[in-house]
């Protein structure tokens, strides 16, 4: 258990920085409004500089709390009856202070950078609005210590990422690329629900702090068993696992930074986040669950990623693969290597996207308009970049998992992880599977580069065009810089170094074990890494020698089209619903028209009624009374005095009597 | 003036229908500033009822000493002597608790937007104001009423103005629309007037049943000793017939002890139908009245026909009021009077409320028309009020008030929307329209606001109600009904966000076009009458989104006093029915 810090008047630091960017985030959105918004820098200027309070602020907050302590404060937020029932709480611990840390950082990266990328665009009051919104939904469920609380946040990155992936909303794409991120998202938060209601049911608190007091040992498997499955859709569907991945490909129409804030280093590993808070939950059969779910995740996507020429494309299916790796260490008995890959990848991911924004920010001058400004068919000359191409060659690099990179500490400390799981449960495949993915991941990687940066035919004829601003360098530079060994510890092969220990501080507690090493693992990976890269590199060359003539090959197209993934969900899901609901509205016009029908049989009764009262009732008093009037004359005779009149009556009165006796 | 407040609220409306009438029919202006007028000072009222709550406890209450109400107001109106049968009581007697705080308030919110949405209308507006002010009377004092006869009375009145308001000032099939509400509401009704009927012949006014029998000299003097005493006296049949005072006061109902001994739904002796209690049919009966009203599917059909005729302002009310008169009717008679009932039935609700979530929502799905998308939505929001009655807990019942208050001001909201469209082109179907957002950016955030709000985003007043509603079915989850019930209700979560989402892409986003028959000139954005009416709304979904205690706080006391009973009263009574009825 972490040491419990008690500092009062600590908390506004956090609130602070949610307070300020929600008026950075109003202040935009009214600005967005007059339509005429102030076409001087300093308006853009003065969001960057409050991103940058932001970064402030949240590492004054990392550096005051002491290494290994937590913080916590609490507001009523829902309550009655002199109790409350929910709290708006923080809990400042060592995993939500390095998450606060990386994401006010990138998004002070991705705000600067923007400066220069979204400078054309009309609609940037909206566009820096959302940002700033984004920045205080994702500290939102960071610094938050109350599991309902991280669920209205985690809607509120949603609405966000949804706002920022239809940025363009004129392109129909767009618009539906947000629409899908977003359904897709809210079924999986529907699981999200039920982990909330299971957890109510139960302990009757969404506080992370009285859960962990309380502690799981005595909870039935009934009840931890839904919860768990109920958290792990959650976090399935924001970190795009399988088979919810196929949201994040389309969720690259947004732009560029966009990409690089919330779908790749932020917003997309929420769903890592949110297992690490709630970890001690978890049950065991949850947690070999994940290991599964994250080795499937991991292959699908870096397989996916060989093929696409669309350079965001690429980039957006390693994040997948790379979020199945994370999800991989958090089933693990280390789970902090899982955020320790979220930490890492957070860096070289964003510096990835933002130089791929970069360069379609470039093509879109340097083409023709009628020429995809993604496509890296058409990207030539970039090479005599220099700066451009060693960031992109070192975030790469960080990505494929080469010594000397940040990235290669943490995907070795998961790799170490899986063997020691692999070794206790004695299934290797998941194991397998990410020795695999590795020298995909290599493949793809070293593929891209080759498609961008070698040196092609038509070079020739351009000289070095364009130009970056320091807006876009400063960025990229410095997430490079951050993709380094240098991140994680001095000692280039030390996994076990301030990170991980400050990490594992807190979710690592009830295992003290040790990371196990073993040099077989570390040597297969980079041998994997060495081997995909050279095949990686050498497919690009041969595409590019060949014109980029692909081969319709059946492996070629299942990576194309993302394992068929977005034909079934068109055919199932989508279909599945629509048909349903126009059986429901069929349904429901039956309904109708037999209510109608009752409501027509009632009238035609009430007209056979009328007639039977007009023709049949009436008529028969009628008849009754034309009859008697008729017998009346008739019977007048009988007291006329005729006595043989009188006679033949009693007759038929006699003869009438004895009929009905014999009857 | 203060004890009366209630009154006021409830009359000052129908004086200005009279006065509406004296007013010259030429002047518009005229009639519609004095009905902004009229419905802006209901809402001052209406404010300062809420706001001055706690400073004003009511006192006097013999009836039931552990419920709270804020206000209280009893006079007697109809006393008669029947012989043999007893005496007939029934009194004026309103009442403010945390059951009807909200809705008061609601309806004062409703019923003033509604007038600034009628601004457009023409035709014979004089009529047309004197129904829609007859209307928002009933529409008071139906919340208001704790008498049950005058509770039904009003519950009829209000079909008379909504019958008209439908079928004279609305859309092509008005007349079918409006004869479909109005017999569907008059069969609802029908069931409740049986059990108002029974419960007559069953209850008896402990009170003026201590005047009748010489106990005490007058009404005031009566104490919670003398009530006891005439508690004795009934379960032993001390009392004659003819002194029994049978009664429709509904706290009386609530009590069991003002029930005679061997009467119909009294719990000790009463009758025994074929191993049925009439206690339990007559919850059924009571229960089926009210999701008619509600609506519940498959009772629900009226509620497309009747939104998509009405005119705007009336659609205002319908989804923002009416609708929430057969919840609140819900929690106040059944769930108080035979609280045994929802104890027995609270699967088969659960069930009932999980099929109108998914049902509806489906319906919403594949609606072309904006209109009737809406009125589906709103069947599927009753879907929540279904289970969160269902789930009978603190939680389940104030997400069932707050989801009454929330889908009040939304809908509002959200048929205020589908009439900005209307008014300029007279199109609702979704199919005519595309890249809308890039013409009329304003009405674009105000339809995201609602939209989202209306598919339970947090930090809107609809999140606060589904997340209640869910965490009370997943508390009573293994013990009332099983755990895939509220899982499968995690699914109207996914629909709605879908139904909404899919309507905005296809309208909203996209390059700009409408249908080329359209006046495409006429797509201006918002006017000033319009921000007047969307703008509070929007402000309102939001203050109760983030400060949601301001509401719960209204609720709480009554709440807690109903799950009280339920659990308590409802479990004594269910044990009393069961050993009645040999099993």
């Amino acid at each position: 258990m972490l040491q419990e810090e008690i500092t009062t008047g600590f908390q506004f630091f956090p609130f602070g920085i949610l307070l300020l960017s929600v008026f950075a985030s109003a202040i935009y959105f009214i600005l967005s409004l007059t339509r005429a918004f102030p076409s001087g820098r300093s308006w853009i200027g003065l969001s960057v500089i409050l991103a940058g309070i932001n970064l402030l602020v949240a590492l004054i907050i990392f550096l005051y709390i002491p290494t290994g302590s937590s913080l916590s404060y609490q507001i009523p937020w829902i309550s009655w009856d002199g109790k409350s029932i929910l709290y708006f709480s923080l809990l400042l611990s060592p995993i939500s202070l390095l998450m606060g840390l990386v994401v006010t950082f990138i998004a002070f990266m991705v705000q600067i950078f923007s400066l220069s990328y979204m400078s054309e665009d009309r609609a940037k009051g909206r566009y820096f609005s959302f940002l700033h919104l984004f920045v205080v939904a994702m500290l939102g469920i960071v610094y938050s210590g109350n599991l309902l609380q991280i669920f209205v946040f985690w809607e509120l990155v949603g609405l966000c990422s949804f706002f920022l992936i239809g940025f363009w909303n004129e392109k129909e794409i767009a618009a539906k690329a947000a629409n899908k991120a977003f359904i897709v998202n809210r079924i999986a938060d529907a699981g999200f629900v039920l982990g909330l209601g299971m957890c109510w049911m139960h302990f009757g608190t969404f506080e992370i702090k009285a859960l962990q007091l309380t502690g799981i040992d005595l909870v039935p498997a009934s009840i931890l068993i839904p919860m768990g499955i109920g958290f792990l859709l959650g976090a399935m569907g924001k970190s795009a696992q399988f088979p919810f991945q196929i949201w994040l490909p389309d969720a690259m129409q947004g732009p560029s930074p966009v990409s690089a804030l919330i779908h790749a280093a932020t917003m997309v590993a929420a769903g890592i986040y949110l297992l690490a808070r709630i970890h001690f939950l978890l049950p065991l059969p949850i947690l070999d669950s994940m290991i599964w779910l994250g080795a499937v995740t991991a292959f699908m996507g870096a397989f996916a990623a060989w093929t696409s020429y669309d350079i965001k494309r690429v980039l957006a299916f390693s994040t997948i693969s790379q979020l199945g790796f994370m999800l991989i260490g958090m089933g693990t008995s280390f789970p902090a290597s899982g955020m320790f890959h979220l930490i890492t990848h957070a860096f070289f991911k964003a510096g990835l996207f933002l130089i791929a924004g970069a360069i379609i920010h470039h093509f879109h001058h340097v083409l023709s308009h009628d020429k995809d400004a993604q496509d890296m068919r058409n990207m030539y000359g970039l090479s005599s970049h220099k700066w451009l191409m060693f960031s992109y060659l070192i975030c790469a690099a960080a990505l494929m998992g080469l010594p000397f990179f940040s990235g290669f500490l943490s995907k070795e400390s998961i790799l170490l992880a899986l063997w020691d799981w692999s070794h206790k449960s004695n299934s290797w495949l998941p194991l397998a599977l990410a020795f695999f993915t590795v020298a995909i991941t290599a493949f793809y990687m070293s593929r891209q580069a080759a498609l961008l940066f070698a040196s092609r035919p038509e070079q020739g004829q351009h000289a070095k065009t364009g130009h970056f601003g320091w807006q876009m360098m400063l960025p990229i530079l410095l997430l490079a810089g951050l993709s380094l060994f240098t991140l994680v510890s001095w000692q280039p092969l030390l996994i076990e170094a301030w990170l991980w220990t400050n990490l594992s501080l807190e979710i690592s507690l009830a295992r003290v074990n040790p990371l196990p090493h073993h040099v077989g693992i570390t040597f297969t990976s980079i041998g994997m890494v060495i081997l995909g890269a050279l095949f990686g590199y050498r497919k690009g060359l041969k595409e590019i020698n060949t014109q980029f003539q692909q081969k319709n090959h059946w492996l070629f197209r299942l990576a194309d089209q993302n394992w068929m993934m977005d034909r079934l969900h068109e055919k199932f899901t989508i279909k599945g619903i629509l048909k349903s609901s126009k059986s429901t509205a069929a349904i429901d016009k039956g309904i109708d028209q037999g209510l109608i029908a009752l409501v027509k049989t009632g009238v035609v009764i009430g007209h056979i009624s009328a007639w039977w009262d007009f023709r049949v009732i009436d008529g028969t008093v009628n008849t009754l009374a034309i009859a008697s009037k008729w017998l009346g004359q008739k019977l007048k005779g009988i007291q006329s005095g005729n006595i043989l009149a009188q006679l033949r009556w009693l007759w038929v009165f006699l003869l009438g009597l004895l009929l009905l006796v014999i009857w | 003036m203060k004890e009366h407040i209630l009154s006021i609220i409830i009359f000052l409306p129908l004086i200005s229908a009279i006065l509406t009438l004296m007013l010259p029919s030429e002047n518009k202006m005229l009639l519609r500033r004095f009905a902004l007028f009229s419905t802006f000072f209901s809402l001052v009222l209406s404010l300062i009822l809420i706001f001055s709550l706690s400073k004003w406890p009511a006192d006097g209450l013999s009836y039931l000493p552990d419920w709270n109400f804020q206000r209280l107001e009893q006079h007697a109106w109809i006393l008669l002597d029947l012989g043999n049968f007893g005496k007939l009581s029934i009194t004026y007697l309103v009442g403010l608790d945390g059951l009807n705080a909200g809705m008061v308030l609601l309806s004062a919110i409703v019923l003033f937007i509604g007038v600034i949405a009628s601004w457009k209308i023409e035709k014979n507006l004089k009529g047309y104001f004197a129904l829609y002010f007859l209307l928002a009377g009933s529409i008071y004092g139906c919340f208001l009423s704790l008498d049950f006869f005058l509770f039904y009375l009003f519950f009829e009145f209000m079909l008379l103005p909504m019958y008209f308001l439908i079928g004279l000032w609305g859309g092509p099939r008005k007349e079918y629309a409006a004869i479909k509400f109005f017999l569907y509401t008059l069969s609802g009704s029908l069931f409740i007037l049986i059990v108002m009927i029974g419960l007559y012949l069953s209850v008896i006014d402990p009170v003026l049943t201590a005047v009748e029998i010489g106990l005490v000299p007058d009404v005031a003097n009566v104490n919670a000793e003398h009530i006891q005493q005439v508690h004795r006296q009934l379960s032993k049949g001390l009392i004659p017939k003819e002194k029994l005072v049978h009664t429709f006061n509904m706290l009386a109902m609530m009590d069991t002890k003002n029930f005679i001994p061997g009467s119909v739904l009294s719990i000790l002796g009463g009758a025994n139908w074929g191993g049925h209690s009439p206690r339990m049919i007559a919850f059924l009966l009571l229960f089926l009245g009210f999701i008619i009203k509600l609506p519940a599917v498959p009772f629900h059909t009226w509620l497309p026909d009747a939104h998509v005729e009405a005119p705007t302002p009336i659609s205002v009310v319908l989804a923002g009021i009416l609708l929430k008169v057969g919840a609140y009717g819900l929690l106040r008679i059944p769930l108080g009077i035979f609280p045994e009932g929802i104890q027995q039935f609270a699967f088969p609700i659960a069930i009932l409320g999980l099929i109108s979530l998914i049902y509806g929502s489906l319906n919403a799905l594949a609606m072309k028309d904006l209109k009737k998308l809406i009125a589906y939505s709103s069947v599927a929001h009753m879907g929540f009020v279904l289970l969160g009655i269902s789930a009978q807990n603190a939680e389940g019942l104030q997400g069932a008030i707050y989801m009454m208050f929330s889908h009040g001001l939304i809908s509002s909201m959200l048929f205020l929307i589908a009439g900005v469209l209307y008014d300029r082109t007279h199109d609702r179907m979704i199919a005519s329209y595309s890249g809308l957002s890039h013409r009329m950016p304003a009405f674009t955030i105000m339809v995201i606001i609602a939209f989202f709000a209306s598919f339970g985003m947090p930090g809107f007043a609809g999140f606060i109600a589904e997340i209640l509603v869910f965490l009370g079915i997943f508390t009573v989850a293994g013990e009332l009904y099983p755990l895939w019930l509220p899982i499968l209700c995690t699914l109207g979560l996914v629909l709605s966000a879908a139904y909404y989402l899919w309507t905005l892409q296809r309208m909203f986003f996209g390059t700009f076009w409408i249908k080329p028959e359209l006046a495409e000139a006429s797509l201006k954005d918002l006017t000033t009458r319009e921000y007047s009416m969307l703008l509070p709304l929007a402000i309102a979904i939001f203050i109760f989104g983030i400060f949601p205690n301001l509401f719960l706080e209204l609720s709480t006391e009554s709440v807690n006093n109903l799950v009280e009973i339920i659990q308590e009263q409802g479990g004594k009574n269910l044990a009393a029915i069961l050993k009645l009825l040999g099993r």
